[in-house]
């Protein structure tokens, strides 16, 4: 998500004047003005990078634990600059490998909860009638179904482990997008270019897909990034719990949780973690102000 | 105006007189909280290949309507009765499946305001050869290389890389060329125009109608325009169909009927028209009283209650239409 605004925002330095200027790249190229949002931008990409190529560079494998340096406190001397954890892993290993996890669930979980939202809502609202009345009535009974609740109905039917946090978070995600899309496509279609594209000939999908989804795309945007740190911290929240993720495979949740209970002895373990999810969630926030900034009608 | 061609065919060979459409006897209804509204009575009239022709009236008499029920774009719930027939062919109840295959091919439609007809977050390009795309058939870059020439056709400088622009990046006028080109693109034999120089200034409004009458000539395209400005009609129409409260009034050729307006309504509305050759002692004429109510379906003629020339039949008989012809008029104290 922030490679792709990156990009985007690359590109509207450049292809400004020749090829025509999207509303999106009008969008992009206000937020490039804002400091924090840029500064998130900057911390975000950063800690993707590190957990992209981190465990690469590393010299010690996340999951090998070393019995001489046990619950080492962070110190540059030994290599474990953020110490190790009390089965002797590196925790900075520790916690980029989580950050993988963290992240690629958060990332995942939002563009499953994007693709379905905006597919059903478009259809619901541009249909109307009864179908968006079925449509939005299933989408009130999803919504009345208490998360943690129906995480643990899951997590009992497919075992504990990323697909089940992965299902349980995308499968109710995405009724918001979904009833914020509906909502923009009821006052788009009747717009006069979805008349004229009616006027063309054009099939009711068509225009669904063509003219209306385009169009939702601004508050979807915003919407989205602020659901990626909601899922993060979902996932967190419910590893903390022993819903999510498992031994050996570590996210910040688990990290968290393991931390927490060292707090007493070694409270790097909580500290470092914790650290980045609060860092990453910070960052995530301040980019997605500033896209709310950029793409707020009324505020232009 | 356009210069480049733009008829895939020789515009001799599409110059048949003849009716392409017939409508007959058309109502529309709407079904609202108050009961069902009648917007449009019972309008019959047919067009000719190739010639323009004006549907005159004020706010609420129908007109748009008409059009609406025409190209099966009437609201959800609007309902038509009555006969619409393209080249024959019964178009009034057909699923939209069938008529998507007309729409764009065989009659498209301008609407009024070109600053919200267009796609604000797509490329012009994309907008213009989505309809070849689906009605020709045509690959990516055939409908490019016809949209570029429609775009040159309709006088938009540059057209090759304008093309490659969003909406926002042209002006009203502009968009309205856009708009004429992307309708005219599959070459329709009918164009339906809603008022489609009201949102733009003058000076672009008088382009604006030139270049429609210049295509639709290149083409021999019949072209529809609605509007309730009869300085625009007058310039362009071969005929005009004046219409009040759901009704036909008064229709004939443009030239005799503004030498010679029969029906008490037309008289009024174009004694209400500022000229600059008159002297109007300071005031303008209006014809007093409302536009009826949609709801209220009078007995007899629905101007009645404006008319200066009323008689106590006007109220309760509801008049023959005369019909000499080339034009008619419905209306008990007139003749033609």
């Amino acid at each position: 998500m922030s490679d792709a605004a990156f990009e985007l925002i690359h590109e509207s330095d450049h292809g400004a004047t020749v090829a025509g200027r999207s509303k999106l790249k009008d969008g992009f190229g206000r937020m490039r003005r804002n400091k924090m949002a840029m500064v998130g931008l900057v911390v975000l990409a950063l800690i993707v990078l590190a957990c992209a190529f981190g465990p690469f560079v590393l010299p010690f494998d996340p999951n090998q634990s070393d019995f001489d340096s046990i619950s080492i406190p962070p110190a540059f001397a030994g290599g474990h600059i953020f110490g190790t954890d009390d089965l002797g892993r590196d925790l900075f290993a520790r916690v980029l490998e989580g950050g993988r996890t963290s992240l690629l669930i958060g990332v995942l979980a939002t563009i499953v909860a994007i693709v379905i939202g905006i597919s059903y809502g478009a259809v619901a609202g541009f249909f109307g009638g009864a179908v968006d009345t079925v449509m939005m009535r299933i989408v009130d009974v999803l919504y009345s179904l208490p998360f943690l609740f129906f995480v643990i109905m899951l997590t009992m039917v497919l075992g504990r482990g990323i697909e089940s946090i992965l299902i349980a978070i995308g499968a109710l995600l995405w009724l918001t997008i979904a009833v914020i899309v509906r909502g923009q496509t009821l006052s788009l279609k009747h717009k006069e270019f979805i008349e004229a594209a009616r006027a063309g000939g054009m099939k009711p999908f068509t225009i669904v897909r063509q003219h209306i989804i385009p169009n939702t795309i601004g508050p979807v945007i915003v919407y989205a990034s602020l659901l990626v740190p909601e899922v993060i911290l979902g996932e967190s929240f419910l590893s903390y719990l022993g819903l999510g993720v498992q031994e050996p495979q570590s996210s910040w949740g688990t990290l968290i949780d393991g931390g927490a209970q060292a707090m007493d002895t070694a409270p790097w373990q909580l500290i470092v973690p914790g650290l980045f999810l609060a860092a990453t969630l910070f960052s995530l926030n301040f980019i997605a102000d500033g896209l709310r900034d950029a793409f707020d009608p009324k505020d232009r | 105006m356009a210069t480049t061609k733009i008829a895939e065919r020789p515009a001799a060979g599409i110059r048949p007189s003849g009716t392409i459409l017939e409508v007959n006897d058309l109502k529309v209804e709407f079904r609202t909280d108050s009961g069902k509204v009648a917007a449009v009575n019972g309008v019959s009239f047919a067009l000719n290949a190739g010639e323009v022709v004006g549907i005159v009236g004020e706010s609420g008499s129908g007109k748009s309507q008409i059009l609406m029920t025409i190209m099966g774009l009437l609201a959800k719930n609007g309902s038509g009765s009555g006969s619409v027939k393209l080249r024959g062919q019964e178009i009034l109840g057909m699923k939209d499946d069938e008529l998507d295959k007309l729409r764009g091919a065989s009659m498209s439609m301008i609407f009024q305001d070109p600053m919200t007809s267009l796609n604000p977050f797509l490329r012009v390009s994309t907008q213009l050869t989505e309809v070849l795309v689906k009605h020709r058939g045509m690959g990516q870059a055939e409908a490019m290389k016809r949209a570029i020439e429609m775009l040159d056709a309709v006088s938009i400088p540059d057209a090759a890389k304008r093309i490659r622009l969003y909406p926002h990046e042209f002006s009203g006028g502009m968009r309205q060329r856009v708009m004429i080109s992307m309708a005219l693109l599959c070459q329709p034999s009918i164009l339906f125009a809603d008022e489609p120089t009201t949102a733009l200034d003058v000076t672009v409004q008088a382009q604006i109608l030139d270049l429609m009458k210049d295509l639709s000539a290149d083409l021999g395209t019949t072209v529809v325009l609605v509007t309730h400005d009869l300085g625009v009609v007058a310039s362009l129409c071969d005929r005009v169909i004046v219409l009040y409260g759901g009704r036909i009034m008064e229709s004939g050729p443009a030239e005799d009927l503004f030498a010679n307006p029969k029906h008490p309504y037309t008289r009024g509305l174009l004694a209400s028209t500022p000229r600059l050759d008159e002297q109007t002692h300071g005031e303008l004429h209006t014809i007093p009283g409302q536009p009826p109510a949609v709801a209220k379906e009078a007995l007899g003629c629905p101007f009645e209650p404006r008319c200066e020339f009323r008689e106590p039949r006007c109220k309760t008989v509801r008049p023959v239409i005369q019909d000499d012809g080339s034009r008619t008029v419905a209306c008990h104290v007139v003749s033609l």
